[in-house]
């Protein structure tokens, strides 16, 4: 047992290693073919939380753009046995914040789009694309072939994010795919989501400890002070209960998607705190360009409300308790 | 009991004041220090209209340029002013502290020379405070004052000075005394800023152009009448400035402002929030309305001469909290569209958008929350 437990610790360093060397030679971002040749597929084959957890955390703390959200539902996908194959580049049209659908879907097959690229979008992409169905129900759709320069680029918001935006296409829909797929896609789409957003947020923290460990006042470092060691605290809290329900959630025995949307939920909340409590411990410097905190507080921006706010997801988990009728357990609290 | 029903001639300035925000400040306008140079332009305009119709530095001596006016006037000012984004601009530092503290400490000839302008709304000023080694403890600054025939020579640097690149003086703490002197060897200086030996830097910042920048002193030269006060005592003249500064913002009517805007900003949209957004708006209404009220107690003490230095603190605390509380509302009401549009006609996210970003800085700005929360703490338990 002791010796597999060791295995498995090798095998999430040599796996973290090789994530955080490809992240550092990829300052404009990792595309999809990036993500095949560091075998992330085959590896997410084998171990898929290791290989989203470790990605996610890594391009999170980068605050990079990636394909990571896409790789991620396409992989669940393929493996669920729905009509797509992650050898192909793939881009998933996500909804608008406060949008229930990245478009329209009309009885006639065709559609009318609103929603947003992640990480760009390239020539002979296969397009998946998060839509409302004429019925008003949540739908995934395949997409004919979108050119790179039909998308606008999102004036304003993070640009290191690489979002585009597609709207008011009457795209050709290929095909629909089953309406368990089209929950496991957006169930995967804000796991992977999460992870980045704890990623951003131990970064945040990484930065808040380093800057209070070096910054002198009144002759001693600001982090001997209760009042910021217990801001510090509290982004940690915050973190640990984030990472305890996204490890549960990978829990076979929980069909529900209750765990993720908990889990999206306190990731959400954490990049927040930290966003919050650092940027208030280290004082003006959190402010500056050249400090590393504004990326980050960029990205905890744009993500906040996408896929889902945090009102909007506990509106969600509400809905989805009163529907079963019970409150499932949480599994997973004694999971590593 | 106090009763803060207000008076005919505070209703009619309110009125007064909003018709000429309307007719003079565009719609989409969100403060002066954005990329756009015009928005400049607007602040300095409007400031000199308020200039002429004696609403600029509205309470103080009419023999200095002032309106002569009640401090509920000048709250009512500062509230009008702030809930329309501040048009006047970079102005409130010298209306609102530097002048009030030049009326106390500085001779005749300063006061002849210095308030008037900023009453006329035709100067700014900017904050030599703060060094990249002396934030929180501003004590140990180290910018120095070195005496000349007729004057000093200022080596040093300064940070995060707001509007130092448009300023024309600078209200500066230096050194006058031993390097461990402490609050024991600290002058305040007026400079001119039209000189060769100052360099000003911006510093690229989230809160955008114009607003924090580092200052380089380089021999600047202090002619004797711009000493303010006397030689090595400014510690407690800085304590007056902060106590101005820390209460001369009424955060709170952007706040109502803002929260109040939400349900028309957002038409049909607004039913299909989830509840819980509803009552958290609800929940920051009401404290937005309590931090008035104890803006008001600040007010009236401080109108009678009795203001306590733990109230001022705690309505500080308060109205920054506040700030941060209505940002966080404010930015999960409009969802995505608060993650910075350049869309003109999303006038009220980019207001929410501003606004969170400020907030995020309100408690870092002029003294930490932790240094606020410090001082209201060491007076309630009674060690100074």
């Amino acid at each position: 047992m002791a010796e597999l437990v060791d295995e498995m610790e090798e095998l999430a360093e040599a796996v973290s290693e090789s994530t955080r060397a490809l992240v550092a030679q990829s300052p404009e971002g990792v595309g999809w073919k990036a993500l095949l040749e560091l075998g992330w597929f085959e590896l997410a084959g084998e171990d898929p939380r290791l290989a989203t957890g470790v990605l996610g955390e890594e391009l999170g703390r980068a605050a990079l753009a990636s394909r990571a959200l896409d790789a991620a539902v396409v992989h669940a996908l393929e493996q669920a046995g729905a009509p797509v194959v992650a050898e192909q580049s793939h881009a998933v049209l996500y909804p608008l914040p406060s949008s229930p659908g990245a478009g329209q879907l009309f009885a006639d097959g065709s559609a009318e789009l609103d929603g947003l690229f992640l990480g760009g979008v390239e020539p002979g992409d296969k397009i998946l694309a998060f839509v409302t169905d004429p019925a008003g129900q949540p739908a995934v759709v395949r997409l004919a072939p979108v050119e790179p320069s039909e998308v606008a680029g999102l004036d304003g918001a993070d640009a290191r994010v690489r979002a585009g935006r597609l709207t008011g296409r009457s795209a050709a829909v290929l095909d629909r795919l089953a309406p368990e797929h089209a929950r496991l896609a957006l169930r995967t789409a804000r796991r992977a989501l999460a992870y980045q957003l704890v990623g951003a947020a131990e970064e945040c923290l990484r930065i808040a400890v380093t800057h209070v460990s070096e910054r002198h006042q009144f002759g001693r470092p600001i982090g001997s002070y209760q009042a910021v060691k217990h801001r510090l605290a509290d982004v940690r809290v915050a973190i640990a209960a984030a990472r305890s329900v996204l490890a549960g959630s990978w829990d076979e025995s929980d069909q529900t998607e209750l765990t993720v949307l908990v889990a999206t939920s306190l990731a959400k909340k954490a990049v927040q705190t930290a966003v919050a409590h650092g940027l208030q411990v280290c004082g003006g410097m959190g402010f500056t360009e050249e400090f590393p905190l504004a990326p980050l507080v960029r990205r905890a921006q744009f993500f906040a409300p996408f896929l889902g706010s945090a009102a909007e997801l506990g509106m969600e988990t509400a809905r989805l308790l009163k529907a079963c009728g019970t409150a499932p357990r949480i599994s997973g609290f004694g999971t590593p | 009991m106090l009763d803060y029903a207000e008076a005919d001639e505070v209703q009619v300035l309110r009125h007064r004041l909003r018709a000429l925000v309307e007719e003079h400040i565009p719609k989409s306008y969100l403060g002066a220090f954005t990329d756009n140079p015009n928005d400049l332009e607007i602040a300095q305009r409007f400031s000199r209209i308020l200039g002429e119709q004696r609403l600029f530095a509205l309470t103080w001596p009419e023999s200095f340029g002032g309106g002569g006016a009640s401090s509920w006037e000048q709250t009512a000012l500062r509230e009008e002013m702030w809930a329309a984004h501040e048009p006047r601009g970079a102005q409130y530092m010298g209306l609102n502290w530097i002048g009030p503290v030049l009326m106390r400490y500085g001779n005749e000839d300063q006061q002849q020379r210095h308030l008037p302008p900023i009453a006329a709304g035709d100067v700014l000023w900017c904050q030599g405070f703060s060094e990249p080694e002396a934030g929180s403890d501003l004590p140990a600054l180290r910018t120095k004052a070195v005496r000349e025939e007729g004057g000093w020579r200022i080596h040093g640097q300064k940070v995060w000075t707001s509007y130092a690149e448009m300023a024309r003086w600078c209200f500066l703490l230096a050194r006058t005394g031993t390097p461990e002197s402490r609050k024991d060897g600290i002058t305040v200086f007026l400079v001119d800023m039209e000189q060769a030996e100052i360099e000003v830097r911006p510093i690229p910042s989230m809160l955008g152009r114009h607003h924090i920048n580092e200052v380089y002193f380089t021999g600047a030269w202090v002619p004797d009448r711009d000493v303010l006060g006397g030689i090595n005592e400014g510690w407690k003249i800085v304590n007056d400035v902060l106590a101005f500064e820390r209460i001369g913002i009424a955060r709170y009517a952007r706040c109502d402002k803002l929260l109040s805007w939400a349900p028309r900003a957002l038409g049909e949209a607004w039913a299909d929030l989830p509840q819980g957004l509803h009552q958290r708006w609800a929940k920051a209404l009401v404290h937005s309305r309590s931090v008035r009220l104890l803006a008001y107690k600040v007010v009236a003490a401080q109108d009678q001469g009795l203001l306590d230095p733990a109230d001022a603190a705690a309505y500080r605390i308060a109205v920054t909290l506040l700030d941060q509380e209505v940002a966080e509302v404010l930015m999960d009401i409009v969802g995505g569209w608060g993650l910075g549009t350049e869309d003109t006609e999303r006038i009220f996210e980019r207001a929410v958008e501003d606004h969170w970003r400020y907030a995020q800085a309100s408690t870092v700005a002029s003294g930490t929350l932790e240094m606020q929360r410090l001082a209201l703490a060491n007076r309630l338990v009674g060690k100074r």
